[in-house]
């Protein structure tokens, strides 16, 4: 669906340099801290900022679209930018409808009621949360079949968070749509997404499947004097305390398996990213 | 297109209320000239509603722009070459919208002095004023497509005394090589009204085209 080769961009000492791949079917998140290069990716993938270097290919693998048809397939929603705060929410169902020919603006409505977002104010008058709820109801009520979803919770409370993953995950349902997610928040990510990609610097540092990270990665504590003995060969990034060795690897179960003494526990995206950007090499 | 040109509509019916109370003073301050003095200057009222059509056609950029709102609008199905097609259809629309309600009260007010106004001179005027305001949109459009809504306001207001200058510059040079500016002026005004309103519309048009192509250029290279 989507592949991103070699992508640079260059912000005075800032250097975005990144690869990835979107499969189809899949939904794919991209973590990282505030700064990492996120929100700049995704504005690339959506043409709005120009590459320095590197090469961009949305739906490609599907034959030839012009730029009018590529975009009617693609949905993006960017946590600082959206529909003008002057409009009613029947006025954004009109002007979808004249620019998207596959709007379902029933769809639309009936879920922006079930939401309890009011048809007839302006969107000035929304909490934040509303607003991103909008968003994301606008951008999956005219079949396109690429999300790109910058930080789309936002502003938003666990419980509403929640009902914007079970959004996402039935929009997925037909198996022929993708998805890319980012967020700073790992919850927002574990739950819901295939594979991840982590990003700090600018930097892919990461990609790996969220299985394998829930059922391979690990965290290791230990002493000093358990890390000069440990096999250090699957251990990815450490970092020294003065109470000891934490470690970083995705082969956990060699460890549970032969070092029975060090404390070992399941590796979660937070662990990961705290590790993979702030840890030194073994 | 059809969506980016509803947009706008839609931008430009939030100012429903301050466009009604513009168009009641205009009106008021026309027709009671009128009525006063038994006759009445169009030059007050024609001006006004000419900025009016162009301001409100330049106004929807600002709204485009307004909370960063040209990020989300540029993901929309549309080039950025219609963008900018759109933003001068919008300016038309408001340009000829403006100046048929100028042709209206000009009719009003000089058959409330007695004198007939035909409606061929309703249409000269039609012209001329929806010709204006795309000059001044003209100048609007790329100026605030480059410099922003904000600081687009002060380039307009450069680019119009920047205009003048080189206008008067360029008489200055004409009449040191003892060309007859007058005369070119007069010539003009010997013109029929059709001539000089053909004419009229083909210097717009051309002032149009290059704004236009000058827009695309900016829109090109803006990163949102």
């Amino acid at each position: 669906m989507l592949k991103v080769r070699g992508l640079k961009k260059n912000y005075g000492d800032f250097c975005l340099d990144v690869s990835l791949e979107v499969k189809k079917g899949y939904i794919t998140g991209l973590i990282g801290r505030n700064g990492a290069g996120k929100s700049t990716l995704f504005k690339a993938i959506m043409g709005l900022v120009k590459m320095d270097d590197g090469d961009i290919e949305v739906f490609n693998d599907e034959g030839f679209y012009s730029e009018i048809e590529k975009k009617r397939m693609l949905g993006a929603v960017f946590s600082d930018s959206g529909f003008s705060q002057y409009f009613k929410v029947k006025e954004i169902a009109s002007l979808m409808e004249s620019m998207y020919p596959k709007f379902d603006k029933n769809g639309f409505l009936e879920r922006c009621k079930a939401w309890e977002l009011p048809l007839n104010k302006s969107i000035k008058k929304f909490s934040s949360g509303m607003i991103a709820k909008l968003k994301i109801i606008a951008v999956t009520s005219y079949g396109a079949r690429l999300l790109i979803l910058d930080e789309p919770t936002a502003g938003l409370d666990v419980v509403a968070r929640r009902d914007m993953a079970d959004m996402i995950r039935e929009y997925m349902m037909d198996g022929e749509r993708s998805v890319l997610i980012s967020s700073h928040i790992s919850g927002d990510i574990e739950g819901l997404c295939d594979d991840v990609y982590l990003i700090e610097d600018g930097q892919i540092l990461l990609h790996e499947e969220t299985d394998t990270i829930r059922d391979g990665y690990g965290i290791l504590k230990m002493t000093y004097d358990q890390y000069e003995k440990i096999d250090k060969e699957f251990l990815l990034k450490i970092k020294k305390e003065k109470t000891g060795v934490i470690a970083l690897t995705d082969r956990r179960n060699y460890y549970e398996e032969n070092y029975s003494g060090i404390v070992i526990e399941r590796g979660n995206v937070d662990d990961i990213i705290s590790l993979m950007a702030r840890g030194d090499e073994k | 297109m059809k969506g980016l040109l509803k947009k706008d509509m839609l931008f430009i019916k939030q100012q429903d209320f301050m466009i009604a109370i513009l168009l009641v003073v205009v009106a008021v301050i026309t027709l009671t000239s009128a009525t006063k003095n038994g006759s009445f200057s169009t030059g007050f009222m024609c001006g006004y509603l000419v900025m009016i059509g162009a301001v409100m056609g330049l106004m929807t950029i600002s709204y485009d722009e307004a909370d960063n709102g040209f990020i989300y609008l540029m993901t929309m199905p549309f080039t950025r070459k219609m963008y900018v097609t759109s933003k001068y259809l919008t300016c038309l629309l408001a340009a000829v919208a403006a100046s048929v309600i100028a042709v209206v009260l000009m009719i009003i007010s000089s058959n409330m002095t007695g004198n007939q106004t035909n409606l061929e001179e309703g249409a000269y005027t039609l012209i001329s004023l929806t010709c204006a305001s795309m000059v001044i949109a003209s100048i609007g459009i790329p100026t605030y497509l480059k410099f922003g809504s904000q600081k687009g306001v002060f380039a307009v207001l450069v680019a119009c005394v920047v205009i003048f200058i080189a206008c008067y510059a360029f008489a200055k040079i004409l009449s040191l090589y003892d060309i007859d500016i007058d005369g070119l002026i007069e010539s003009l005004g010997s013109l029929g009204k059709m001539s000089f309103s053909i004419l009229l519309l083909v210097v717009t048009g051309i002032i149009v085209l290059i704004s236009w192509y000058l827009a695309q250029k900016v829109i090109y290279k803006k990163e949102f």
